[in-house]
């Protein structure tokens, strides 16, 4: 059981650094990824105290159904943030304050 | 005998419409005289003529020589104090229909006349909307039965001639001329405020009929109208009040000084102010409020009329500029109205209004056309001969002049016979040191008969006497050495006798000197129909005077004053004439002590100027130095203080108030500013910090839990 939490731990660490080193908008979201990933495999790790309705597994389902429907909208955004600055290095878009 | 009827509307009707066409035709003129054809002169003369017309059915159907006579008032609610119910009124009587048919005559003649005398003048498109104005506002006064529009009026007569004498308003003098009439007839204005006044306080109205009925003194006995322990002092009050009104209007020492400036005018507005519209409005006002005279006012009146007519027949003796002796002589018959009015014979005096207005109107429109023919030249020194050149003019000045002379067989002898056989009669009455004044009187119908053949004699008699060059600045060291010139139109190259329209009003009026329009009998004053009908009694004139005056004794002084009419009156003449006639510019200017004395008016201007004028200045002067020293003085330390005071509050609001509020504003700035440096704009930088206050709410978390 441990294990699957470390490996989750580890993935959603990996992701996190991931998502804050980066210099490109597409690597930012793969950590983000890494990150969803690491938290599923946390809920069908779960998943085993409930035998009978498998909730983990379901909602695990549910999750991973939404991350590839997150994932493609992140994918537009990113698609439209290169064709307004013509980069897609989060540093260099300095736009979203106050 | 008086029946009062307030029915018969078309008499007010043509009241009405005789008083205000003069005012349609002044605002029609006003708004487009400069548009109309010829500036609107044959509108303003056919509306004076159609106002004329209108008189005519007046005449007819109210002026009644034998009684009763008719009185006719209109009235109509004007407006209300409380519970006192100021009405208009129009009276129609034998006085006012009379009075409104001579003056619209008069402007009629005067209207036609300036087309011609006017014709070049620049500002001819203004002379006729004043001129009508001035008509509209005399009409007033001789129509209203309310003294609150008697005064009105009177007041618009005084406008109106400010504007007419000021009319050349370019020159100098005439500007000056126009406010010292304006201001002198300011005097007589205050009287007639405070007369005004004094009778309202006594009687509640100011209807001139219910203040008659009310306060008049009985005529035929004054003193039994006198209540125990004298009369009230406000009819002292209202009755000096109205003589100082009529002594400014009429021209009457001491107040008689603006009439001779007032021939800055143009001549026929002259003529029209002397005739019938201006300084008749005093002598009538008078006439119109007799009953309301005490005694003692009326021997005023008297004394201060006959001691003006002496002065300015005196006055008129030297004078050299044409139009000045005719003011003077104004002046001095005016002087005999008052006369007349003191004595108690208010009839004669109007009826020497009446006379006079048509020779005085005569003799100014003859010396206007004289003025006109010499090209503005008004010095007579420089006339002469002039019988030749226009002898139209001759003819009917010299009608004119006998008139005012008072030759027999001529309107002027009737009207002052009567009123220095009234005199007469009234000096007798009163006994001793009264008789002055009647002979004064008729000494100065001498001296008027020296002055206007000196006129006549040096206008028209003689030879032409050239005008020197250089000499104009001569050494006579009498005043007006210049040549007087009558200027605001420029020269016109016509060397004719002025044309019909001078020439028609001159002969018209010419005919009124006549005696035949007055009386049938030229020698006898006692049966002339217009004072009977002015007397508003039976016998009029004849019967008063035989109740002061035995009848041969009257009859002596009668014949008396006939013989010095015939006799003296033509011998004064003749050697006005032998003296004058032939006389050359030198002797004419040759100056003596009392004929300087005489030229200036018996330095009567000089001693105003002293006296008031000056004092007047020196006390303006003053206060003006009061006003910058002492007051503006005050207001600058209260400014100092002011600013003093404002400077330190803008001090503290600056750096109390102002950095109080900057203080906190600056605070809250810089925290904002201390926040805002977390907001770089970078994503991950956010995330980051998302990140890490998570951490640390954890961490508390953790903490707490412990």
């Amino acid at each position: 059981m441990s294990h699957f939490l470390i490996v989750g731990a580890a993935l959603f660490s990996i992701g996190l650094y991931t998502v804050f080193s980066r210099k490109n908008a597409i690597l930012v979201l793969i950590g983000i990824e890494f990150m969803l990933n690491a938290a599923i495999l946390n809920l069908v790790a779960f998943g085993r105290y409930d035998r009978i309705d498998n909730e983990g597994q379901v909602f695990a389902i549910f999750a991973i159904v939404l991350a590839a429907a997150t994932v493609a909208v992140a994918l537009a955004i990113i698609i439209n943030v290169y064709k307004q600055y013509k980069t897609i290095d989060p540093d260099k878009i300095k736009d979203m304050k106050y | 005998m008086i029946n009062t009827a307030s029915g018969d509307s078309s008499f007010l009707f043509f009241a009405l419409a005789s008083l205000l066409l003069p005012l349609l035709s002044f605002v029609l003129l006003t708004a487009f005289g400069k548009k109309l054809p010829g500036k609107g002169d044959w509108l303003s003369t056919g509306l004076t003529g159609l106002a004329f017309l209108s008189t005519c059915p007046l005449l007819a159907g109210i002026f009644r020589v034998e009684g009763p006579h008719r009185v006719l008032e209109y009235s109509l609610e004007w407006f209300r104090i409380g519970d006192t119910v100021i009405r208009a009124n129009v009276i129609l009587d034998n006085l006012s229909v009379w009075m409104l048919g001579l003056v619209t005559f008069i402007s009629l003649l005067v209207h036609i006349y300036s087309m011609a005398y006017m014709k070049n003048d620049s500002r001819y498109h203004r002379y006729w909307p004043y001129l009508s104005l001035f008509v509209f506002s005399m009409l007033g006064l001789v129509l209203s039965g309310n003294l609150l529009i008697t005064y009105m009026s009177w007041e618009l007569v005084g406008v109106s001639s400010y504007l007419m004498i000021g009319f050349w308003f370019e020159r100098p003098k005439a500007a000056r001329a126009s406010q010292k009439s304006f201001i002198v007839n300011r005097v007589g204005d205050i009287g007639f405020l405070v007369a005004l006044m004094a009778l309202f306080s006594l009687a509640g109205t100011f209807d001139i009929p219910g203040l008659v009925r009310q306060l008049g003194l009985p005529a035929a006995a004054p003193a039994e109208g006198i209540p125990p322990g004298g009369l009230d002092v406000r009819v002292y009050m209202a009755a000096a009040g109205l003589t100082l009104a009529a002594f400014a209007k009429s021209a009457q020492f001491p107040l008689h000084s603006w009439l001779p400036d007032a021939m800055e005018g143009p001549t026929s507005v002259s003529s029209l102010i002397h005739a019938a519209t201006m300084v008749a409005a005093g002598v009538f006002l008078l006439a119109r409020l007799y009953p309301l005279f005490p005694v003692e006012m009326l021997d005023l009146i008297a004394v201060g009329g006959v001691f003006t007519a002496f002065l300015a027949a005196s006055i008129a003796l030297v004078q050299v500029d044409i139009k000045r002796v005719l003011a003077y002589s104004t002046i001095s018959q005016l002087g005999f109205m008052m006369l007349g009015i003191g004595t108690g014979y208010h009839e004669a005096a109007l009826f020497h209004l009446v006379t006079h207005a048509f020779f005085k109107c005569l003799l100014f429109l003859g010396a206007g056309a004289v003025i006109h023919h010499l090209h503005q030249l008004q010095d007579m020194r420089y006339m002469g001969g002039l019988r030749k050149e226009m002898p139209v003019t001759f003819w009917v000045y010299s009608l004119g002049a006998a008139a005012l002379a008072g030759l027999p067989f001529l309107s002027g002898f009737l009207s002052k016979e009567m009123i220095l056989l009234g005199s007469m009669g009234w000096a007798l009455d009163k006994g001793g040191i009264w008789m002055i004044v009647p002979l004064t009187a008729v000494l100065t119908s001498l001296l008027t008969a020296w002055y206007i053949g000196r006129q006549w004699s040096m206008v028209f008699m003689g030879e032409r006497r050239a005008m020197p060059t250089e000499a104009r600045v001569s050494d006579t060291g009498t005043a007006g050495e210049e040549p007087v010139r009558d200027t605001g139109n420029t020269a016109v190259s016509h060397r004719k006798e002025g044309g019909l329209k001078m020439k028609l009003p001159m002969i018209i009026l010419g005919l009124f000197t006549l005696f035949v329009w007055f009386s049938w009998n030229p020698f006898s004053t006692s049966h002339i129909p217009l004072t009977e009908a002015f007397a508003g009694q039976a016998g009029g004139f004849g019967s008063k005077l035989g109740a002061v005056l035995p009848a041969e004794t009257a009859s002596w002084i009668s014949g008396g004053l006939l013989v010095l009419a015939v006799g003296g009156l033509p011998l004064v003449l003749f050697l006005a004439f032998r003296r004058y006639s032939r006389i050359s510019v030198s002797t004419a200017t040759q100056p003596t002590a009392l004929k300087r004395f005489l030229f200036e008016g018996w330095y009567l201007d000089t001693v105003y100027n002293t006296i008031f004028v000056r004092p007047l200045c020196w006390l303006a002067n003053l206060m003006a130095l009061i006003d910058r020293t002492v007051v503006d003085g005050f207001l600058h330390r209260l400014e100092q203080l002011m600013r003093g005071l404002s400077k330190l509050i803008a001090w503290l609001d600056k750096y109390v108030v102002d950095g109080l509020v900057n203080f906190i504003g600056g605070r809250a700035r810089a925290l904002g500013d201390f926040f805002r440096g977390f907001q770089t704009g970078r994503v991950q930088q956010y995330m980051a910090l998302a990140v890490f206050g998570l951490l640390i709410l954890y961490l508390i978390k953790i903490v707490l839990d412990k």
